[in-house]
């Protein structure tokens, strides 16, 4: 090489280093110090609610329809929120309160429940609502969504007497207002709306609802943008949770469709947007931003690993899950998210500790054991062979399931069980647990955790065919449905759970709860997901 | 002239007939389908089977290929499941952004190149020259995406010259969508520049064996006559198949920036429809991306006819 062609290359590696000591420069400065962030819903909003303004708002996916019944979609929850109103909504403490009905009535027998709606109620396009639109709304709720799936069974018919009242007769008791009240899907929309739904819902040129902000204008894949529904006649009673009455500030709403996490974080840190969802790994970095408020949400979800129960698989036998139960370390995988403000033990519970109504710790003194030994020997007595795999799959659009994932294959590696470890995408995961049953022993998901009526989620295709005791379940169900006070709710309540816990269809693993970070220009947000009715943006 | 024209028309029907056909078959094989991704994990089998008929997914696959077919070749390539919005529809609504992309970097990295390898070939000795055309092969090292996240943490979040993410339709605001377009057209076009100068660089140095450049100099052609006169445009045939090839694979080719910089393109779309298991949008999209892959290269043919006169000729 010439000494031309060697001060060439000396020059260019001289580039190089320099924009990678720039780039390394700018990561130093880009750690503040001042851990000036709040923490905890509500805190430190001043001053009186003023309208106006805009709220920019990053959505990880378009949801595609605002069919809050057949979409299972996040987006789909947050937004049908804002739109729609349910006759019963809970309220911050998951509590039933009215919000389109003005009262309703349950018999005697528990088997008729009669909604009176309040008077002069209208769309957001100005018609009246009318008893019609609820019987169709919610008939379609029952028919088409997932949620109402404990209902059917039950339901005899949902008629309305008259405009202003609607009437539920079932076959059998059961908690229907607690299921209407946590349901997003139960939002009441025009008749003629559901009467256009085609194969996959309702088309989003027929979202018309009565809450406190309408459609004004979707572009598939990039914003949705939502106005003040000036025709919006809030409920009595201080906002809380989902009922009360909203304040409804902002002229608009826009929803900004970014997948991206860093460009949702980058986004969060230059202005473009002014509240987002941002993911466990960024919480630190936003806490200490001065710029950014964080706002942690009062609800959770639960992590969880579903036991495969048919018979391809070594938990079929109850001694492989209590196996698996005692082999876990929960608490490790709770600390391997480093975020201890936003997760919590599961307790075994199928519902958050902020649920009063469904929370249990019936299942905890099993919840807690944890002994690798005693592990290792039921796994032998379940008849796990010396040379069997056990086979565990997830999907990688959420990364703390195969982190739980490989402490517990760490755990089964310690005992001398092999385990793989698979990863999809949700479509194939799910396709690959519905469609071949036996081909996989353990799945990590998540779940809402604060189910309505009791929970009992075997998430396993064919189970009932097992032998599993589905029989023994249903009698424990009827009981709570027949209960006629709180206190012989919670007494059954507890027996399902001390049997959901016996039984241990899934194994949970903790609590997570998402937080929000926006700009510290908006005020009024109140630690309830991605719902900004009540929000308002400092001038 | 015609006739390749034709010729090419012809190759494109067989094309998106292949490309359909596979594609059809391809993602009716792999796991999950779009019922399972509407409905979620609650979904009992009686719903997902429920809604698997109400979409036309159940029946003898023969059957649902047939009908797909039929509509195809009436023009209706279906209603995207995700979205309940025609697919034709979706497809233009998000080409603008992508087809923007593409046009703009790739115009952009073609006019550097032009304008390097000229003053490379014409002052074969400037050092600066050789410099910028030896870092040419370090550009087609660096990853795209990397230098992505690099061009937002530099000029976005700490110098804070650009937007780090953004999309504004360029004729409805342009100097937003100017600001906007910078970062994500400045890094595609350190790749395809780098890209097409090594290309065109070594084009130049085939064409500088020809004999017809030693009658030229015998004539008393002079050097720097020689090389933009003859070399260049005799350089140039190889490049245009290299960005006709580029541009055609960057309409599909671009997620990763689009992603990166929240650009609502047909990459983007095509990779939520694939998540989504949206089989109708997934089919129309690449076979719209094949599409437009044959048509450049038509193009590029008809392009090289105009250039060189013994194509004409031949």
């Amino acid at each position: 090489m010439d000494r031309t062609g060697q001060r060439r290359k000396t020059k260019i590696v001289a580039l190089v280093a320099l924009g990678l000591l720039l780039s390394a420069c700018g990561t130093a400065t880009k750690s503040p110090t001042t851990p000036a962030a709040q923490s905890g819903a509500g805190q430190g909003d001043p001053g009186q609610p003023v309208r106006g303004g805009n709220l920019t708002v990053r959505l990880a996916q378009d949801p595609g329809s605002l069919d809050t019944v057949q979409n299972s979609n996040a987006g789909t929850s947050y937004l049908g929120h804002e739109i729609f109103e349910s006759l019963v909504a809970i309220d911050a403490d998951y509590q039933p309160q009215p919000v389109l009905a003005e009262s309703y009535k349950k018999s005697d027998d528990g088997l008729t429940y009669t909604f009176t709606l309040r008077k002069g109620i209208v769309f957001s396009d100005g018609s009246p609502l009318k008893a019609s639109d609820v019987v169709a709304s919610m008939r379609y709720w029952v028919d088409k969504g997932s949620y109402a799936g404990s209902l059917k069974p039950v339901l005899k018919d949902i008629t309305a007497p008259d405009d202003g009242t609607a009437v539920f007769t079932l076959k059998a008791p059961f908690n229907l207002v607690a299921l209407i009240a946590a349901s997003h899907g139960s939002g009441i929309r025009k008749a003629s709306d559901v009467a256009a739904a085609g194969a996959t819902g309702i088309p989003q040129d027929h979202v018309i609802g009565t809450g406190p902000y309408k459609l004004k204008s979707w572009t598939a894949g990039q914003e949705i943008v939502l106005e003040r529904n000036d025709k919006y006649q809030p409920p009595s009673g201080t906002s809380s949770g989902y009922a009360g009455a909203k304040g409804a500030y902002l002229d608009t709403i826009t929803y900004k469709v970014v997948a991206d996490r860093d460009a949702a974080f980058n986004g969060l840190q230059t202005g473009l947007f002014d509240v987002a969802e941002p993911s466990y790994d960024q919480y630190d970095q936003i806490k200490q931003n001065p710029n950014l408020k964080v706002g942690v949400e009062g609800a959770a979800n639960i992590q969880y690993v579903a036991l495969n129960h048919n018979s391809g698989s070594i938990f079929s036998k109850q001694e492989a899950r209590d196996a698996m139960n005692m082999l876990v370390d929960k608490k490790a995988i709770m600390d391997s998210q480093g975020v201890p403000d936003l997760v919590l033990p599961s307790n075994g519970a199928f519902a958050t500790q902020t649920n009063k109504a469904m929370y249990s710790e019936a299942g905890k003194a099993k919840w807690d054991q944890h002994d690798p030994e005693r592990a290792k020997q039921l796994f032998a007595a379940a008849g796990l062979r010396p040379d069997q795999t056990i086979r565990m799959i997830t999907t990688d659009e959420f990364p703390q399931f195969k982190d739980a994932l490989v402490i517990i294959q760490d755990s089964l590696k310690k005992i001398g069980i092999k385990a793989t470890i698979e990863s999809y995408d949700f479509a194939t995961l799910m396709g690959r647990k519905n469609n071949e049953p036996n081909s996989w022993d353990v799945l990590a998901l998540m779940d809402d955790a604060n189910p309505p009526v009791p929970s009992y989620s075997d998430n396993v295709q064919g189970m009932d065919n097992m032998g599993y005791p589905r029989d023994k379940l249903a009698p424990l169900l009827t009981a709570y449905n027949a209960a006629k006070t709180p206190e012989e709710q919670k007494q059954e309540l507890d027996k399902i759970q001390a049997f959901t816990s016996e039984n241990l269809p899934t194994l949970t693993l903790y609590n997570a709860r998402s937080y929000v970070a926006y700009n510290p220009k908006v005020n009024g947000y109140d630690g309830w997901g991605l719902e900004f009715a009540n929000v308002w943006l400092a001038r | 002239m015609l006739w390749v024209i034709l010729r090419r028309l012809r190759d494109l029907v067989v094309v998106l007939f292949v490309v359909g056909t596979v594609l059809f078959f391809l993602l009716r094989s792999i796991p999950g389908d779009p019922a399972t991704v509407l409905l979620g994990t609650k979904a009992s089998p009686e719903q997902l089977e429920r809604l698997r008929q109400d979409l036309g997914l159940t029946g003898p696959l023969y059957e649902q290929y047939l009908h797909w077919l039929g509509n195809v070749l009436t023009g209706d390539f279906g209603t995207s499941i995700k979205y309940n919005l025609p697919v034709l529809q979706m497809i233009f609504d998000n080409i603008t952004p992508t087809l923007t992309l593409a046009v703009v970097s790739t115009v952009i990295s073609f006019l550097l190149t032009v304008l390097i390898v000229t003053w490379v070939t014409v002052a074969p000795h400037n050092r600066v020259a050789r410099l910028v055309s030896r870092a040419a092969q370090f550009g087609l090292a660096l990853p795209e995406f990397w230098l992505a996240l690099l061009a937002v943490y530099l000029f976005a979040l700490t110098f804070g010259w650009f937007p780090p993410s953004g999309y504004t339709p360029l004729f409805a605001d342009p100097a937003t969508a100017i600001t906007q377009l910078t970062l994500p057209v400045a890094v595609l076009v350190i790749g395809q520049t780098a890209f097409l100068t090594i290309t065109m660089e070594e084009s130049v140095l085939g064409e500088l064996t020809q004999l017809y450049l030693r009658t030229a100099r015998a004539k008393g052609v002079g050097e720097r006559r020689i090389m933009l006169r003859h070399v260049l445009p005799n350089s140039m045939l190889p490049v245009l198949t290299s960005v006709g090839l580029n541009f055609a694979s960057l309409i599909g080719g671009v997620v990763v920036i689009e992603s990166i910089f929240v650009i609502p393109g047909l990459g983007t779309t095509l990779l939520g429809a694939v998540y989504a298991r949206d089989f109708p949008l997934i089919q129309g999209g690449v076979m719209f991306i094949a599409f437009l892959f044959v048509l450049v290269n038509l193009l590029v043919d008809l392009a090289y006819a105009l250039i060189d006169p013994k194509v004409r000729v031949s």
